[in-house]
């Protein structure tokens, strides 16, 4: 417990941890700044049209979904490699097992990625509930996200939609904290720390793409389960399902690696 | 120095979270009529007297129109199913009111809790006799404002269903909301 309380205290005093937080928010201020700059004194604006994870009508919504997975390893999923690297993993399997040392990398960089992703957009609401009352959004303006019957949470969008916005918060920071264990699992295929930290970007992107599908069946891309604007249609089942083999796979190559190094 | 820093930050969530509730007091404007009210819109007096949901083949039956002539449906008409509300057109003025003016003034779509669709124009054209050129002063017409409602839109046990769900008509949304409780049936 107390090397996952040092990894942690480690992890969120990061200068990187920092620097991915003032990228991602500089993101979701702009876009705020866009859409005040635009509807600021527009009646019938509603916080779930402002929201960045559901403003569609500006690049920003685009941009921080694509850059998600570089807003969550940026802090600390490259410290792994580092740690190996210079042998302060040493120092540290000196005083505890390799395995404590393990979950306590695991949690540090699975709850860094969580933060750096969960922080802005929730930053980006509150800021947004302040300047636009928390009403049902007016469907035949046909300004909003076109959530339907078949997108996930869509009772919620419509009847509640600062919870649809938290559920997503929720969602993307834990697919924030996958990224980073992704990074950890790669960490022995790279011989430098940017591939490192880029590998699971990489990943992401490309799945992204490739798995994208308009029939319910197909779809696979987790860059688009990830973002509130549902341009494709997913179940929870999917969601969860691809969430689960995900994190198994990194979470098994991770140990196993862990558990065949021979670190002293 | 950091305790100056984080004092601040408390004071300005403080503030902020104050004028997070003060944002939410304004209540939203809207008007709710039921099937048989009368919405004004001076001159124009406007009241729903019944609305329907059919399949295609009813739609057929009822209005004598072939879905196959109607451009934009879908070609297989178990995907879609018409929603339409028959609207009573009160001209009270003095003046004639064109079409076009009503057209600008009312008729925006329907919704439901979780769908909207606003107003399939070729689906009106086919099946509303217009009369000359509006509503004389003193006339009154009657105008079906029709749409579809697609299977793709809905969860398939929600389509199973959707028929129990309560659908509006919304007839305009500026200055403030107007939209009415669809009864499916005659009034």
């Amino acid at each position: 417990m107390k090397i996952v309380i040092f990894e942690c205290r480690r992890a969120f005093r990061e200068k990187s941890f920092r620097i991915s937080l003032l990228l991602s928010s500089m993101l979701v201020l702009t876009d705020l700044h866009l859409f005040w700059s635009e509807f600021g004194t527009s009646p019938n604006k509603v916080v779930i049209q402002a929201w960045i994870g559901t403003d569609y009508m500006y690049a920003c919504n685009s941009l921080f979904y694509v850059l998600l997975p570089v807003f969550a390893c940026l802090p600390y999923a490259g410290s792994y490699f580092a740690d190996c690297k210079s042998g302060y993993d040493k120092n540290i399997c000196v005083r505890v097992s390799r395995m404590e040392y393990f979950w306590g990398k695991v949690s540090s960089v699975f709850l860094t990625g969580f933060c750096a992703v969960a922080f802005p957009l929730i930053l980006n609401l509150f800021l947004v509930a302040g300047l636009f009352p928390n009403h049902s959004v007016e469907k035949l303006e046909f300004l909003a996200a076109a959530i339907k019957d078949s997108h996930l949470f869509s009772l919620l969008f419509y009847q509640k939609p600062h919870l649809y916005a938290l559920i997503f918060i929720l969602i993307d920071g834990l697919i924030g904290g996958l990224m980073g264990l992704i990074s950890l699992s790669v960490t022995k295929a790279c011989s430098t720390l940017f591939s490192a930290v880029m590998i699971p970007f990489l990943i992401y992107i490309v799945t992204g793409v490739l798995f994208q599908s308009s029939t319910e069946s197909g779809h696979l891309s987790l860059m688009e389960m990830a973002n509130p604007m549902q341009s494709y249609v997913t179940t929870a089942q999917k969601l969860i399902g691809t969430y689960l083999v995900v994190l198994l796979v990194t979470m098994c190559t991770t140990y196993i690696q862990a558990k065949g190094r021979d670190i002293l | 120095m950091k305790k100056i820093i984080w004092l601040l930050i408390g004071v300005v969530c403080i503030f902020w979270c104050t004028r997070i509730y003060w944002v939410n007091q304004e209540k939203r404007e809207i008007e709710l009529y039921h099937m048989g009210e009368m919405i004004s819109y001076e001159p124009l007096i406007v009241t729903a007297t019944e609305a329907c949901l059919l399949d295609s083949r009813s739609f057929e039956e009822r209005f004598k129109v072939a879905t196959d002539t109607i451009p934009g449906l879908e070609a297989d008409k178990s995907s879609y199913q018409i929603i339409g509300v028959c609207l009573l057109l009160e001209n009270n003025g003095k003046n004639l009111i064109t079409w076009e003016e009503i057209e600008r003034s009312i008729g925006v779509g329907f919704e439901a809790v979780v769908w909207r669709n606003g107003m399939d124009p070729y689906l009106g054209s086919a099946i509303n006799q217009n009369k000359g050129e509006g509503i004389g002063p003193g006339m009154a017409q009657e105008i079906w404002y029709m749409t579809t409602i697609n299977r793709s839109s809905f969860k398939e046990n929600s389509w199973l269903h959707h028929e129990e769900q309560t659908f509006y008509f919304v007839t305009s949304l500026y200055p403030h909301k107007k939209w009415i409780e669809l009864k499916l049936g005659k009034e």
